[in-house]
């Protein structure tokens, strides 16, 4: 009979937690090659009275938006962007290996191109891409082949993954998993330009209104149902 | 809530990035100065449910998984060494890259700095020094009796010295790059350091196989681009209210929930 509690109650958790994406995905308006997630709810039956149903909501899962994000112009030699589904294969310093989207590569002190946390970018080979001692004049081709003064220096390791939701978002603009990572050769790589995020700040704000006045309307509801209990009590047990 | 504090994370990292706009804003008219840019980066994120789990009812292989974001950080400011707005000032003694190349200065340390302010001056022994008074590496010295200082686009120095019908050369102007302009370290002063970031130096002539040439008269103003940073500014405030916004909306609910009796 208290039904109507815990079913407001299971869409306000899920609610709780729709606010965390949302906020997430606004805090990360401005961040170069992250891709929104978004919650999917799922009706969920309990079946405990056949004859009486009861639809609780779970948020099963989140999916990832992987639409471009914008492009931005820097002009930086070593920055890329990628256009496609493509993703740039980099290996972390404890040995993980992750992908990304975030193009911004800088030279470790070893010569090897590696992103700002120190990751080392992979070639297609998977292994690092070393830069011949004083290089200058990199270019990089919208096919992931690195050149400079003296000639071909490597190809970039650009990947795609059959699944790509079942990718992992770590931080650090990095992805895991995903399944094997099969080579891509169809993503054009734009040099000297990044990708921005793909937030949709309009979007993300009027998924917040509507969290946060769902969530009121859930309080109401339960306060409602709460008074009824509470009326019910004091009208059925009246004591002389 | 975690919605509270990922809030905080963005406001917080938008604010850096309105004071890199504002560094870049007040250098606008800087000579030699590369505008930067501020790099945000996701934070950890927290497993509620890993892709590929299977749903305890039914059995079904979730497509997804449920990861929850911290927020968002500024990982690194980048600089952009694009050219800049030249200016003709025909100043014998100011000169500009025009293209890829630093001018390479002596500080008193010993050590190397790089600049693209060439705002030359002289000192009391005819040495050539950037406004701070470091000496351009190698030095160059004009006699005292010289008339007219020519730079020519490889940055050979000549003078016509005395009643001489022909210039004498003097010496050179070097340039140097790097192989990753943007890994080089800011020491104010319009200076650059090299950093194992940047590659090592590489020292050649104006006018050569990628080096810009040296142009006399001119000097490189700031590549700030003050359209698009008001418009960044802009952008920065926005997001600064929509983080605002974030917060304030977990403060209402967790308002809802207090007052649910």
């Amino acid at each position: 009979m208290e039904n109507a509690g815990y079913i407001g109650l299971s869409y306000q958790l899920a609610l709780q937690r729709k606010m965390d994406m949302v906020s997430n995905n606004i805090a990360n308006m401005d961040t170069t090659g992250f891709k929104s997630q978004h919650m999917r709810f799922k009706e969920h039956v309990s079946a405990r009275d056949a004859a009486q149903p009861i639809s609780m909501v779970s948020d099963m899962g989140a999916y990832k938006n992987f639409n471009g994000g914008t492009i931005i112009s820097t002009e930086n030699p070593l920055d890329i962007a990628l256009l496609g589904n493509g993703f740039l294969q980099v290996r972390s310093p404890d040995g993980g290996d992750m992908v990304t989207r975030n193009g911004r590569m800088l030279i470790n002190s070893n010569n090897q191109l590696a992103t700002a946390d120190g990751s080392l970018v992979l070639g297609r080979g998977g292994q690092p891409i070393t830069l011949p001692d004083g290089e200058t004049s990199i270019r990089i081709t919208p096919d992931g082949m690195i050149s400079g003064k003296q000639g071909q220096i490597g190809e970039l390791g650009i990947v795609s993954f059959q699944d790509p939701q079942s990718l992992q978002p770590v931080g650090d603009n990095m992805f895991t998993g995903g399944g094997g990572p099969l080579p891509d050769t169809t993503t054009r790589i734009q040099q000297g330009a990044l990708e921005g995020s793909n937030v949709n700040p309009i979007l993300e704000m009027t998924d917040m209104m509507t969290v946060q006045r769902n969530y009121q309307s859930v309080a109401r509801m339960l306060q409602t149902d709460h008074d009824r209990q509470r009326d019910a009590i004091r009208k059925l047990a009246t004591t002389n | 809530m975690r919605s509270l504090s990922v809030g905080a994370t963005g406001m917080y990292a938008q604010q850096m990035n309105v004071e890199v706009i504002a560094n870049n804003i007040a250098n606008m008219g800087t000579s030699g100065y590369k505008r930067q840019r501020a790099e945000f980066q996701d934070l950890m994120y927290q497993n509620i449910r890993m892709p590929g789990a299977q749903s305890a009812s039914t059995g079904e292989i979730m497509p997804s998984g449920l990861q929850l974001g911290s927020g968002v950080k500024v990982d690194s400011v980048t600089r952009m060494h694009t050219q800049g707005t030249m200016e003709v000032t025909d100043n014998s003694l100011d000169v500009a890259v025009n293209g890829n190349g630093y001018f390479p200065v002596q500080l008193p340390s010993g050590e190397t700095a790089y600049t693209r302010a060439g705002t030359l001056k002289m000192n009391q022994d005819g040495l050539m020094i950037t406004n701070e008074g470091y000496q351009l590496n190698p030095g160059i010295t004009i006699p005292p009796d010289a008339t007219d200082i020519t730079i020519n686009k490889n940055g050979e120095v000549w003078v016509k010295l005395g009643s001489q019908m022909d210039l004498q050369n003097v010496g050179q102007i070097e340039l140097t790059r790097f192989a990753n302009d943007a890994g080089l370290e800011a020491r104010g002063d319009n200076l650059f350091m090299e950093t194992p970031a940047s590659g090592t130096a590489v020292t050649g002539i104006a006018g050569e196989e990628n080096f810009g040439t040296i142009e006399q008269g001119v000097l490189e103003l700031s590549n700030v681009n003050i359209v698009s940073e008001i418009t960044k500014m802009i952008t920065a405030q926005r997001a600064y209210e929509m983080n605002s916004k974030v917060i304030q909306s977990s403060d209402d609910m967790m308002s809802t929930l207090t007052n649910i009796r």
